[in-house]
């Protein structure tokens, strides 16, 4: 990851800068995530989402067989 | 220099063991209530201490222990370190900052600035062996054994050989008087290093903070040194001690300001002075002015080959630097095909306005 590192020097005095390290779509109102950001006197700010795939969750036993299958939805990783 | 500073006598440096004699009661009481605030033991070290016995270690309010030996000075390096503060500056280490130590002693100032960042890394040089083994014993006690290396080497012009006086109190060895500091001295010889070796062993990454106390050696030290070396100083705190080699200070303020370094002084009146050198723009100085107007740098945290959400986000949340801002909106990854179907159904069902 050099990414950042690479374009540091085109930040020249700004204080603040958001990087996009993902190839997602979102509705995130930037100015009220800006302001919390400022808010609070910390280096760095990111993101978190809870995860929208849908996948399941299994638990087996030593030899592989199937104990019990969720959705995902059911583990609190997903909404 | 003055006519009255001509004719006087020099001031020689307070006598650790004299320190609150000389300096009267009242002194000595305000010295005691910077001890209650700095220091867990206090009671103890003060009880010692008038009973004129071997203090015990100085155990800090802020976790740090200051083990020391016979022949050191602890209540006047913490005196020195701790509550005047001499070797401190008003700018802070970004992250993975580095410090070289010269003359470290037995760790005090080392010690001070491990405490302002704790990514810090400092290489510490002392050629007296008594100091030297209270010094590793600090860097242990203290766990920095990861962030911090001693040297039992003494830096000065070029690579040799010194003849240092030992056996008398470790902060007034020096390698430049004919006579003993003090009644009792023997000298042996202890290897040097030049302060461009020294900063070899860093792999020539910039120097944030060099201190250097070396009774007498700050010329040698300073002069052998390479411009290139110079230039990548930040900041630097030189004693300097013209009652051991007379005209160290102009010679060593001359030298940083050609540096390009911008000095102050505190001068002590028993002929010695701290200069206080630093540059504004410089190795560090991207980082020093970002934190100067947004107070942080996310750049100090990266380093060359890092993924992101892996070592900087853990150097981040270590210090406390890191915040994370909760979505319960729309959020998707739009890698796949599938992902553009997934966008497309949405649009088409009229959610996407």
């Amino acid at each position: 990851m050099h990414r950042p590192p690479r374009v540091e020097k085109y930040l020249e005095d700004d204080d603040v800068f958001l990087a996009n390290y993902s190839d997602g779509l979102t509705d995130l109102p930037l100015p009220d995530y800006l302001e919390r950001f400022r808010a609070r006197d910390k280096v760095g700010s990111f993101l978190c989402m809870r995860p929208v795939h849908s996948f399941h969750v299994v638990s087996l036993d030593q030899d592989g067989d199937l104990l019990d299958i969720r959705d995902a939805s059911d583990t609190g990783l997903k909404r | 220099m003055s006519p009255v500073a001509a004719t006087a006598p020099p001031a020689s440096r307070p006598n650790p063991g004299l320190l609150f004699r000389a300096r009267g009661k009242l002194q000595g009481l305000r010295y005691l209530g910077a001890l209650m605030r700095l220091t867990v033991n206090w009671q103890t070290i003060w009880k010692y201490r008038r009973q004129k016995e071997q203090l015990p270690p100085l155990r800090l309010r802020n976790g740090l222990v200051l083990h020391h030996g016979p022949y050191d000075s602890p209540l006047l390096l913490l005196d020195e370190a701790f509550i005047k503060r001499w070797y401190d500056i008003e700018a802070r280490p970004p992250a993975h900052a580095v410090m070289l130590d010269i003359g470290a002693n037995i760790g005090s100032v080392s010690l001070f600035w491990s405490a302002q960042s704790p990514t810090l890394r400092i290489d510490g040089y002392e050629p007296n062996p008594a100091a030297y083994e209270t010094l590793r014993r600090n860097v242990s006690s203290n766990r920095l054994q990861s962030r911090m290396r001693t040297f039992p080497e003494a830096v000065g012009r070029e690579a040799g050989i010194l003849h240092l006086w030992v056996d008398i109190p470790t902060d007034l060895s020096t390698g430049y008087l004919d006579h003993s500091p003090q009644e009792g001295g023997r000298r042996i010889p202890v290897p040097v290093v030049s302060l461009d070796e020294a900063w070899r062993r860093l792999n020539h990454d910039p120097i944030w903070l060099l201190k250097i106390d070396t009774e007498g050696a700050e010329v040698d030290i300073l002069e052998g040194a390479s411009q290139e070396l110079l230039g990548a100083v930040q900041h630097a705190i030189v004693e300097t001690h013209d009652n051991i080699y007379p005209g160290a200070f102009t010679r060593c303020r001359t030298i940083l300001e050609h540096a390009g370094l911008t000095c102050w002084a505190r001068m002590h009146p028993w002929d010695e002075a701290i200069i206080y050198a630093t540059r504004k723009m410089g190795p560090y100085a991207r980082r020093g002015l970002a934190r100067e107007s947004a107070g942080k740098d996310i750049f100090g945290y990266i380093k060359e080959g890092d993924e992101l959400v892996e070592e900087p986000f853990i150097r981040l949340i270590a210090e406390e630097q890191l915040i994370a801002y909760r979505y319960e909106g729309f959020w998707a990854c739009m890698d796949t095909f599938k992902d553009r179907q997934l966008f497309d159904a949405m649009n088409a069902r009229g959610e996407t306005a």
